[in-house]
């Protein structure tokens, strides 16, 4: 019984961490699907924070010869920044079903236990 | 028991016309001052597995399983000013083992293609000044994945025209992609 229960929880995780990650960056059409929509963004110009290559060779290197770099803080106020991605999202609810088949499985280990 | 009645009714009423349906979709053969003919039946049990070679099913279009992206980004070059759009190659995989056919169908939800004075993928149009600008066309016609012809790739190419201070902009659509298999 534990042995079988071991095996499940074995595939649960293979699943969680190999299959649905993976299906993050590609989609299947497949049987009566015969539209699908791909979606397409687009960068025009650029962005404001790009670092000035010629700056950065003379103003940020240093007496030590180190290069500082240095946060431009103004992107963060504008809120221009990337938002929190769908791949750290992901990661999130991975570590949260991880964590419930974890517990799933300590909790059926203690039950078999008492009985 | 009424009910019950009615239930196979209906199911011998669905059983009929799908069976009308293959029959209507079969090829013909003319047998003249011949006492017999041979008719190949193909059957088809459990679910159908579009993967590896068969008989076909009743609706053509569960052969389709194909792998496309679920994003794609263009964008302009620092060379060009920021006016010449480029993006990196895409790949679409036909898993099925029937060919196909993907077709750029449409674009739809544009947002902010005002700046886009044409994009094309593959050479098919999608904008042009600003507006969308889509017919039909077929993208390419990929094989079976039983040949090494199952991958196709495609790519955005096009011109822009960046704001007075090249700020980033960022234009979206969603590109709307058909697919046909080829079945003989």
């Amino acid at each position: 019984m534990r042995h079988v229960q071991g095996k499940y929880v074995l595939i649960v995780l293979l699943f969680v961490l190999f299959v649905t990650p993976s299906q993050s960056y590609a989609q299947t059409a497949s049987g009566n699907a015969a539209t699908r929509s791909v979606q397409v963004q687009g960068r025009i110009g650029e962005t404001d924070d790009k670092l000035d290559e010629e700056q950065l060779d003379s103003d940020a290197v240093g007496d030590d010869g180190r290069t500082k770099i240095v946060a431009d803080v103004s992107a963060i106020n504008k809120g221009s920044l990337p938002k929190t991605g769908s791949e750290q999202a992901k990661i999130a609810s991975i570590a949260g079903v991880f964590l419930l088949v974890i517990s799933f499985y300590l909790l059926s280990n203690r039950e078999l236990k008492k009985n | 028991m009424k009910k019950i009645r009615s239930i196979v009714s209906a199911s011998i009423a669905a059983l009929t016309l799908l069976a009308g349906g293959v029959t209507a979709a079969a090829t013909t053969q003319s047998i003249n001052a011949e006492t017999s003919g041979d008719v190949q039946i193909n059957g088809i049990i459990g679910s159908f597995d579009n993967t590896t070679p068969g008989p076909n099913p009743g609706d053509l279009n569960e052969w389709i399983n194909v792998t496309i992206p679920t994003t794609a980004l263009f964008y302009t070059t620092q060379e060009s000013g920021h006016q010449e759009i480029v993006s990196p190659t895409y790949t679409i995989t036909n898993n099925s083992a029937k060919g196909v056919i993907a077709t750029v169908a449409d674009v739809i939800d544009p947002v902010t293609i005002e700046p886009i004075n044409q994009l094309a993928v593959n050479d098919i149009d999608l904008i042009t000044e600003g507006v969308v600008d889509v017919v039909e066309t077929d993208l390419f016609e990929l094989g079976s994945n039983q040949t090494n012809a199952n991958v196709g790739e495609f790519v955005f190419s096009g011109t822009a025209t960046p704001q007075q201070d090249a700020k980033e902009i960022n234009p979206s659509f969603k590109l709307v992609l058909n697919f046909a298999p080829v079945v003989e």
